[in-house]
């Protein structure tokens, strides 16, 4: 619970209002009046507060706390009107069963409080005028010009334009960390951070947003917090989200251009497909054990897509992941960055290298290879008619048992007889062989608006 | 022309000499308005640094004003 107060806090009472038999520890934190600040003499403090929100957004950091570090309870008093020194400011409390989450937490309510919480405060001095003081924690660019941050690079980069651009980075991992840190350095004025995970510890040796004491936590909160901090200018949005069919054209709307930075195959089809369709330019990395591949996708041009040349989306069973191939935190690091570079020549000129070529590097032994892409002039991805996903019309075997479903064996039918269920009035299931045929009829029926038909996973040999 | 009503704290609350005001604005973001009374009160604060909240919720300073708004900018804060 938060509370606003005009009188002194009583600590006792906050304190036994926390009592819990559950909870194995409490960690305090108190703000107290101090006589001084930056070298002046302070002698009082006066508090302003704007109260409806204030209420509103000291509560909600409460919660989030109490969510994110799993506490029995949570509490937080702030002062306002005119303080003396040594008076408590701010009381927070927070409980837990173990005494990790409780010092996590305290320390994420003081800091978001700090930062968001609409209290302001002016310093009363003994020998000077008083003044309103800002948290210079968190406000950095109070101190400093926005062209002083950006002068050594103001010869190579229109900065007027890459201020006014929106780029979603999805995947805040290996290629993730240094795509961001690329695109906030440079000065995007708008960054959205997308991913869902939590900081893993086997991550740390890769991804340089993160750090050994944040293990546990959101990594879209800790990177955007580290990346403000790298560059005080631009916006930052961090998404905390899975992309699916359902949700991908949501989350991608709205941005200039979007960064492919996952891990699977299901992931980067959808984002391409969801690209497509709604014309957004995607700039997609991948990374194999020491190798790497860039490609710059723009729908409408004549550089195609993946599905021009295999339709399917690969099986991510049958490829290397970081997880089971292994990966170093010098090659994510070296393909992420290119991918930031190559968003910047993209966001400058409209287009940049590898939207015409491939490129495929080996960081074993430097070399490169770059491969033109081309366009398949009857690939419905390109048109923007390709479905978002793979997996929705794809169904496996409970979906024969659970619903009223049609099951056509197609394996000894041609193309032509299938036709002849566009009419059905009750789902068509086509199988054939492994559910490769079956599913490359499925999307084609689906193209043209035949939304009743699915393809069995795995074909025959999953019944 | 639509009718908002500002309330100004801290420094800005010094700066323009009053709590709040109602105006009858021409200008169609929140982020327009900031920028014509920054230079009517001299707020010495840049827009991009400024938060917004309407009817007691932060929004986004680059939106259109609602008519009938409650407007707050909030300027950098420092509770604690």
């Amino acid at each position: 619970m938060f509370t606003l107060s005009p009188s002194p806090l009583n600590r006792d009472t906050l304190l036994t209002s926390l009592s819990d038999n559950g909870a194995g520890a409490v960690v305090v934190f108190e703000g107290w009046v101090r006589n001084h600040n930056e070298g002046k003499q302070v002698s009082s403090l006066e508090y302003q507060v704007y109260s409806e929100l204030a209420m509103k957004e000291g509560q909600k950091i409460l919660l989030e706390a109490m969510e994110k570090f799993n506490l029995k309870a949570a509490r937080a008093g702030h002062r306002f009107g005119h303080l003396q020194l040594g008076e408590v400011a701010i009381w927070i409390g927070a409980t837990a069963a173990h005494r990790d989450d409780a010092f996590k937490a305290t320390r994420f309510i003081i800091d978001e409080i700090k930062h968001r919480l609409p209290v302001w405060k002016k310093e009363h001095y003994v020998h000077e005028k008083p003044e309103w003081v800002f948290c210079k924690h968190h406000h950095h660019h109070v101190h400093f010009e926005e062209a002083e941050y950006y002068k050594k690079q103001s010869s190579l980069v229109l900065q007027s334009k890459l201020k006014v651009s929106r780029v979603l980075v999805v995947g805040a991992g290996g290629l993730g960390c240094p795509a961001l840190v690329g695109l906030t350095q440079a000065g995007v004025g708008t960054i959205g951070i997308l991913d869902f995970d939590r900081i893993h510890i086997s991550n740390i040796h890769r991804q340089s947003l993160y750090s050994s004491n944040l293990v546990g936590e959101k990594k879209v909160h800790v990177a955007r917090n580290r990346l403000q901090e790298l560059n005080p200018f631009i916006q930052l949005e961090a998404i905390d989200a899975r992309v699916d069919s359902e949700n991908v054209l949501k989350l991608l709307m709205g941005y200039d251009l979007i960064l492919d930075c996952t891990d699977n195959m299901q992931t980067k089809y959808l984002l391409m497909d969801a690209c497509f369709q709604i014309r957004l330019p995607l700039i997609s990395a991948s990374v194999f054990k020491q190798e790497g591949q860039i490609r710059t996708f723009i729908p409408g041009s004549e550089h195609g897509c993946l599905r021009c040349h295999l339709l399917q989306t690969p099986d991510d069973s049958l490829l290397g992941n970081c997880n089971d191939s292994g990966v170093l935190g010098v090659t994510t690091n070296v393909l992420g960055s290119i991918q930031a570079s190559e968003a910047l020549a993209f966001l400058e000129k409209g287009t940049n290298s590898t939207h015409s070529h491939s490129l495929f590097l080996n960081l074993s032994d430097l070399s490169q290879l770059k491969i033109k892409n081309s366009r398949n002039t009857s690939c419905i991805t390109c048109e923007g008619r390709g479905l978002l996903s793979n997996s929705d019309f794809e169904v496996g075997t409970e979906k024969l048992l659970e619903e009223c479903v049609q099951l056509l064996d197609i394996r000894k039918l041609h193309d032509l007889d299938i036709e002849l269920f566009k009419n059905s009035t009750v789902p068509v299931v086509l199988c054939c062989e492994r559910g490769i045929r079956s599913k490359k009829i499925t999307m084609r029926l689906r193209a043209e608006g035949h939304d009743h038909f699915y393809s069995l996973k795995g074909g025959a040999c999953s019944l | 022309m639509k009718s908002v009503e500002i309330r100004y704290f801290a420094l800005f609350r010094e700066k323009a000499g009053k709590d709040n005001e109602t105006l009858e604005v021409s200008v169609s973001t929140y982020l327009e308005l900031y920028e014509y009374l920054s230079k009517r009160y001299d707020f010495g604060l840049p827009g991009d640094m400024i938060h917004l909240a309407v009817d007691d919720e932060f929004t986004h300073i680059n939106l259109p004003i609602a008519d009938k708004a409650r407007i707050v900018f909030i300027p950098p804060v420092a509770g604690g």
